[in-house]
């Protein structure tokens, strides 16, 4: 058949995201199709999601590769990088060249760098005047990227935002910081129960990742009772 | 069992319970942590009040505490003094003797980790509106995540740090709970000697401590299965 045009695209992945977003929904499992789709929809590598923890640090979520180099670029952002300025000004931030930063951001830029990313574009998750976290896309090219792609990233960010606080919640400022606080568990869940799996069936966290998340699906389940069933031994993967 | 002591952080115990106090309309709050198997330590309480709540429940084995601990809700009792409470009559009989009319228990948990609760009490019935309620749980899962932030945190601030510390590691200062390797080992660990998820961070944490490294050194090398703890 012929190929798609980007707009049909660009609204099956809204349908895709939309659809995650129903009845008990999970936050990780929405975000992880966010990113999935980032890098399908627009010109970008890789994508991460970062929100702020209790302490105001930014912490990874999701990304598109749990391996350790990607994740590693990421968090390492979330001291001094593109990301936590994006954050704290509730601006976007776009790096052409990561290169050309490297005495602004040295960690960030050797880290980046370092792994062949060359461009990064962070978008803010915004609630009224105040940022969440940021949505991040590496490119391997420099440059800036497309109006109309720039576009489509802060519309999938406040899809995100939106999945994170549902809209009857987000007058009340404590219940943000229930619902965030709740993505950030969900994640530790899942990295202690990739722990158990790595452990049990001797593969490595990424595999263990892919365990977590192929279950969730063949089971209709949120990846986090996913990570309860295996912390408590009910299932092995 | 290993336990969370040796609390060497820079943060005054005091404050966690304090910003109960002043955030939220409630007369007292106690935060106590679990040492594994053995006694709970109380990190703080505001009054002589709060901190007897907490003991008169831990001596007697009964108490909204436990049903907090146990089903890792909150416990919400904002009429407390009123009705029958079968699951712990004799602490009930108790609170009859002091001005408490209200009591807002609730865990502190991470992950699958639990590291302690936080006591409310208030002599007001009903203290806590829904909104105020919200407010208490978030307050507790930050007080949760700081909490076992300073518990790991071990090591960290002494230059002791051993030679082997991953550059990365050394480089990103930030809160050890954003290392996914923590959790991660905390995982193998469970499966490796059998135990709760609480029980594998207390014995990475211990593992570090008696080794003098820091925690995140020690899960590193958990992962990359270059350790097994034992």
């Amino acid at each position: 058949m012929a190929t798609q045009t980007r707009a049909s695209k660009v609204s099956a992945a809204f349908v895709k995201l939309t659809d995650t977003l129903v009845g008990d929904y999970d936050v990780l499992d929405v975000l992880h199709t966010l990113v999935e789709e980032c890098v399908e929809l627009l010109d970008a590598t890789a994508a991460g999601l970062l929100l702020a923890d209790p302490g105001g640090e930014l912490q990874v979520v999701a990304s598109t590769s749990e391996e350790s180099y990607l994740v590693e670029v990421l968090q390492q952002q979330a001291g001094a990088g593109p990301c936590v300025d994006c954050y704290l000004s509730g601006t976007v931030v776009t790096l052409g060249d990561i290169a050309a930063y490297s005495d602004s951001y040295p960690d960030f830029a050797a880290a980046a760098l370092s792994q062949g990313f060359r461009s990064v574009h962070a978008i803010p998750m915004r609630v009224r005047h105040r940022a969440i976290g940021a949505l991040n896309l590496f490119r391997t090219d420099t440059g800036d990227v497309s109006p109309e792609d720039a576009a489509i990233g802060q519309a999938m960010a406040d899809v995100a935002t939106i999945s994170i606080l549902q809209e009857r919640t987000i007058r009340e400022d404590a219940v943000v910081n229930e619902q965030l606080q709740r993505a950030l568990n969900s994640r530790i869940l899942i990295e202690q129960a990739k722990g158990v799996i790595a452990q049990i069936s001797t593969v490595d966290m990424d595999e263990a990742f892919k365990r977590l998340r192929a279950d969730a699906r063949a089971h209709n389940r949120t990846m986090r009772e996913s990570a309860e069933n295996v912390i408590n031994r009910r299932i092995t993967l | 069992m290993a336990e969370w002591s040796h609390s060497d952080g820079g943060v005054e115990d005091g404050v966690f319970c304090a910003r109960f106090l002043s955030e939220l309309p409630v007369n007292g709050a106690a935060v106590s942590v679990f040492g594994g198997a053995v006694p709970e330590t109380i990190v703080c309480a505001t009054d002589d009040l709060a901190a007897r709540l907490d003991e008169l429940q831990f001596d007697l084995g009964e108490g909204p505490r436990w049903d907090a601990v146990r089903s890792r809700l909150p416990v919400l009792e904002p009429r407390v003094r009123e009705g029958a409470h079968p699951l712990w009559p004799v602490f009930h009989a108790e609170l009859m003797h002091t001005a408490v009319a209200a009591l807002y228990v609730f865990p502190l948990t991470l992950g699958a980790v639990d590291i302690g609760i936080v006591e409310l009490y208030s002599t007001t019935p009903e203290a806590l509106n829904r909104n105020e309620r919200a407010k208490a749980r978030v307050m507790a899962n930050e007080t949760a995540w700081n909490l076992l932030d300073r518990l790991l945190r071990l090591q960290e601030t002494a230059n002791t740090d051993p030679p082997d510390a991953e550059p990365m590691e050394a480089k990103s200062a930030g809160s050890p709970l954003s290392r996914r390797e923590i959790h991660q080992a905390t995982g193998m660990v469970l499966v490796q000697m059998n135990v709760t998820p609480t029980n594998a961070l207390l014995l990475l944490r211990a593992h570090a401590f008696a080794h003098g490294r820091t925690v995140r050194a020690v899960a590193s090398d958990v992962v990359a299965r270059r350790l097994v703890i034992s």
